[in-house]
């Protein structure tokens, strides 16, 4: 299964950082394919993928789940499992030194270079750092191994470079562990640790991807400061805004073959493929163009605003801890007209998926009131709610997490049915196959599994089965940021137009300011449980209120228009010379 | 596991769907199951186990409990008596067959038993939490202080050496485990998103539980089972040993083994073949147990 396909022509073009042009590159990938041994032969993830990285260069390696872009670099490092078959070079070339190449040097030389000459920052900090040991150790041990300090000097120089990160404090925070820290705070740890050593290349994967986007936004100014620095950088990235940011030039992968290289700038542009064009279309923005949505409701016919579908009244929500109660949802109120779609933003722990589910009554309220449809929902009775639930439908996060893993697609849609008890099988099943041609997807899924499907499609048979009740409310949960950045949009789209056609009332709960901009009506932003700023949707994009609104509209990084430049830290500059 | 699906873009005539048969769970599982090689041969062993025990009474050459004088330890293989005979020339094959039929009753039935116990305790508790898992956790507790085994010793010196008191005995002594268990995975569920689409769409707690939860609980539950059985099996044995096992005259592993015993130095093949089976067949249920747990672990691929 191996193949010879030359789709990657050797490195062309301008670089947009001419600087290091007669310098050789830090680290200069070739023809790196790389496979897994399955028992039914062998399975290529990447194709020859070649790039080459200069001195204080940035790359991004931009592609959606399962384009291999993570393997790849994971196989530079020797991080694959055994079942690994990897074939081509990655030289890297340090400062007056012949170059290595990492896939042929074997374990003992490579595991010199990694953290040395190579940092790599993940995801999820959480994750990658030791739960069990304060940061100090799992910064100092790490010189110590390489034999670049002492144990007194290993120490100074952790302090030195967490506080190099922008963590305040250092002296203190370092004798913290993981878990004692807040995410952004984590990722700044985890950057410290991959840089430490000051390595000649950093290997970012995803490393804002689970941070809220303000958060994000400082990490990335972290790394383009540190890159400012000296540090070259291969960032792995699955989205266009991060990489054009951060980076120079971009590879864009897919199903494990090169798409394109081009300095990013140019990539965005002009794209020279097909299919970079339309990951560039497919990305959400703020400021877009957005469809018109005819409004079928009946919300102001004769110029008084008809009857609230929802009503929320001072709505609490109080979760007892060890730390103390913590409000999740504090006193928050707001009406929902039939056909119309509210929009709640925030960022993590703002609160807005607690309401949610204060909101359907999955879970009860400390304080409060909600009415549905004339009818408080907090009076009824376990039985009569459940009756009651028919009208409201919720579509999650996790189009996969939410179906029945051991049931059809048409079992999945008719579910709603079968638990209320409407309809024999068969006309359940039919009416699942009318469910499934709303949302645009043929009868020839109806006996699949959920896990044939990809996430796109798992999400549009989650979304037909919160259709299938005929519910005059849906919630959505972050519909789609589970989604790959191809699909969003097109899921959104639907569910716009699904609304327009059916008129049930939308509570949309997202992070994602781009996806309220197309589709909601109104809009609340919530912030540590309580509603800071709400507004008609054009009038919040264009005249944000509060302060906090500001920062989270400041920090989204467009596809398109204008360029934002990163943001200069106020962090001292560091002398990037490995030690 | 692609599906390639050609649906004509406008225009009438028929929509030619060409899709790999779906493959259910169960059907997945079932393939996992036989790919481990030894779970196939334990089950095959377990099923014949079973079979014979069930046919004891028909295929059984003597009865089981006709004494022969005269006859007393013949040696393997003489005619008549593949097996032997024992100290009162009892005929070793039929025996043994139905020790067979008696540990496997005891072993499944003791088991059977205690899931029910077990569902029902680690359902409530799991799903109802508060009070009531409170409470039935404490009541778990209690039981697991108390040595297991010695429990079912002192219930069968109680309640009398019937097969029903052994069952009965084995069942109190395990359900507590089972039920911890049970328990842990419902709460586990409780929290996954498709329980909460469930709730979302109207699902009252029995179907939740029934519907939603179990299935994904199954697992390791299926896997201790088939520990389980045989545990049962062993800890009838060890009763028999010590005395306290079925009555006389039924026959049971342990009693065979505890007779033979005393004359391991003059005809081995008395405790040899008693043994031999019971290890077999302990053995063929844990590789069944294994193959259980490759067919419920979840492979990405």
């Amino acid at each position: 299964m191996l193949s010879t396909s030359m789709r990657a022509e050797p490195s062309d073009g301008p670089r947009a950082a001419g600087s290091a042009a007669s310098r050789k590159p830090v680290l200069e990938v070739s023809g790196l394919t790389v496979g897994f041994a399955l028992p039914d032969g062998v399975k290529t993830v990447v194709h020859d993928l070649s790039f080459s990285l200069p001195h204080h260069g940035s790359l991004a390696l931009v592609g959606e789940s399962g384009s291999g872009k993570s393997v790849s670099m994971r196989a530079i490092l020797g991080l694959l499992p055994g079942n690994a078959r990897v074939q081509g070079s990655a030289v890297l070339t340090a400062e007056g030194s012949p170059g290595l190449d990492l896939l042929t040097a074997g374990e003992a030389k490579v595991r010199r270079v990694r953290g040395r000459q190579v940092g790599m920052v993940f995801q999820n900090a959480m994750e990658a750092l030791n739960p069990s040991i304060p940061l100090e150790r799992q910064l100092t041990e790490h010189l110590i191994w390489h034999g670049l300090a002492n144990k007194s000097d290993a120490r100074r120089r952790a302090v030195e470079a967490l506080g190099d990160v922008g963590i305040p404090e250092p002296e203190r925070r370092i004798r913290m562990y993981p878990f004692q820290l807040s995410g952004g705070m984590r990722q700044r740890a985890m950057i410290a640790m991959a840089t430490i050593a000051r390595p000649d290349v950093v290997i970012a994967d995803e490393p804002t991807t689970a941070l809220d986007v303000t958060v994000q936004k400082q990490i990335l100014d972290l790394l383009v400061h540190l890159r400012d620095q000296g540090m070259a950088m291969v960032m792995i990235t699955h989205d266009l805004g991060v990489a054009r940011y951060v980076c120079d030039d971009a590879v864009v992968l897919r199903d494990g073959d090169v798409v394109e290289r081009a300095p990013i700038a140019q990539l965005l542009r002009s794209p020279k493929e097909a299919y970079s064009r339309s990951l560039i279309d497919a990305a959400l923005d703020v400021g877009m163009d957005v469809p018109e949505r005819e409004v079928v409701a009946i919300t102001d016919t004769a110029g008084t605003p008809s009857e609230a579908l929802l009503q929320v009244r001072d709505l609490t929500k109080v979760f007892a801890s060890r730390g103390g109660d913590v409000v999740a949802v504090d006193e928050v109120s707001l009406d929902l007209l039939p056909g119309r779609t509210l929009g709640v933003v925030g960022e993590s722990g703002s609160g807005k998926s607690t309401l949610a589910r204060l909101v359907l009554r999955l879970i009860e309220p400390t304080s409060g009131r909600v009415t549905f449809d004339g009818e408080d929902l907090g009076a009824l009775a376990p039985k009569a709610l459940r009756a009651r639930r028919r009208g409201m439908q919720m579509v999650f996060q996790s189009p996969y997490g939410s179906l029945l893993p051991t049931h059809t697609v048409a079992e999945n849609i008719a579910e709603p049915l079968r638990i209320n008890k409407i309809g024999t099988p068969t006309e359940r099943r039919d009416r699942a196959v009318d469910l499934l041609r709303l949302v645009e997807l043929g009868p020839a899924y109806l006996d699949m599994y959920p896990r044939q499907l990809s996430g796109g499609q798992q999400q549009r048979v989650a979304i037909a089965r919160a259709l299938a009740l005929k519910p005059k409310f849906l919630v959505g949960d972050e519909p789609t940021s589970a989604l790959d950045a191809s699909v969003q949009m097109q899921v959104l789209d639907l569910l716009r137009d699904l609304q327009s056609r059916l008129g049930f009332a939308l509570l949309l709960i997202t992070h994602n300011l781009a996806v309220v901009e197309r589709l909601a009506d109104d809009v609340i932003v919530m912030r540590r449980g309580q509603v800071v700023e709400r507004a008609r949707t054009a009038d919040l994009f264009a005249n944000p209120q509060h302060e906090y609104t500001r920062a989270l509209l400041e920090a989204v990084l467009p596809v398109r228009g204008a360029v934002t430049d990163p943001e200069a830290t106020d962090l001292p500059g560091v002398a990037w010379q490995r030690q | 596991m692609t599906a390639t699906v050609k649906a004509p873009a406008a225009g009438p005539g028929p929509i030619t769907i060409s899709l790999p048969p779906p493959r259910s769970e169960w059907s997945r599982r079932a393939a996992r199951f036989r790919r481990n090689r030894l779970a196939v041969l334990g089950l095959a062993l377990v099923a014949l186990a079973c079979l014979t025990a069930l046919a004891a009474p028909l295929i059984a050459p003597h009865h089981y409990a006709t004494i022969n004088p005269g006859q007393e330890f013949l040696p393997s293989f003489s005619p008549g008596h593949l097996m032997g005979t024992d100290l009162l020339g009892r005929d070793v094959l039929s025996r043994l067959l139905f020790s067979l039929r008696t540990a496997l009753f005891v072993g499944i039935m003791a088991e059977l038993l205690s899931l029910i116990i077990a569902f029902a305790v680690g359902l409530l508790a799991g799903y109802k939490g508060g009070k009531i898992d409170q409470w039935l956790m404490a009541l778990t507790d209690v039981m697991f202080a108390f040595p297991g085994y010695l429990f079912a010793v002192l219930l069968v010196a109680v309640l009398g050496r019937s097969t029903w008191a052994v069952i009965l005995a084995l069942t109190i002594a395990s359900w507590v485990g089972q039920s911890r268990l049970l328990r842990a995975q419902i709460m586990r569920m409780k929290t996954l998103e498709f329980v909460e689409a469930g709730r979302a769409m109207g699902a009252g707690p029995w179907t939740l539980v029934m519907r939603y939860m179990v299935p994904g609980a199954l697992g390791p539950v299926l896997v201790t089972t088939s520990f389980g059985i045989p545990a049962n099996m062993l800890a009838e044995a060890g009763l028999a040993i010590l005395g306290l096992g079925v009555a006389p005259p039924t026959p049971s592993l342990g009693t065979m083994i505890n007779e033979g015993y005393r004359f391991v130095q003059t005809n081995p093949e008395l405790i040899a073949w008693p043994v031999g089976v019971f290890v077999l067949i302990m053995l063929a249920f844990t590789w069944v147990g294994d193959g259980v747990r490759d067919a419920f672990d979840v492979d990405e691929s």
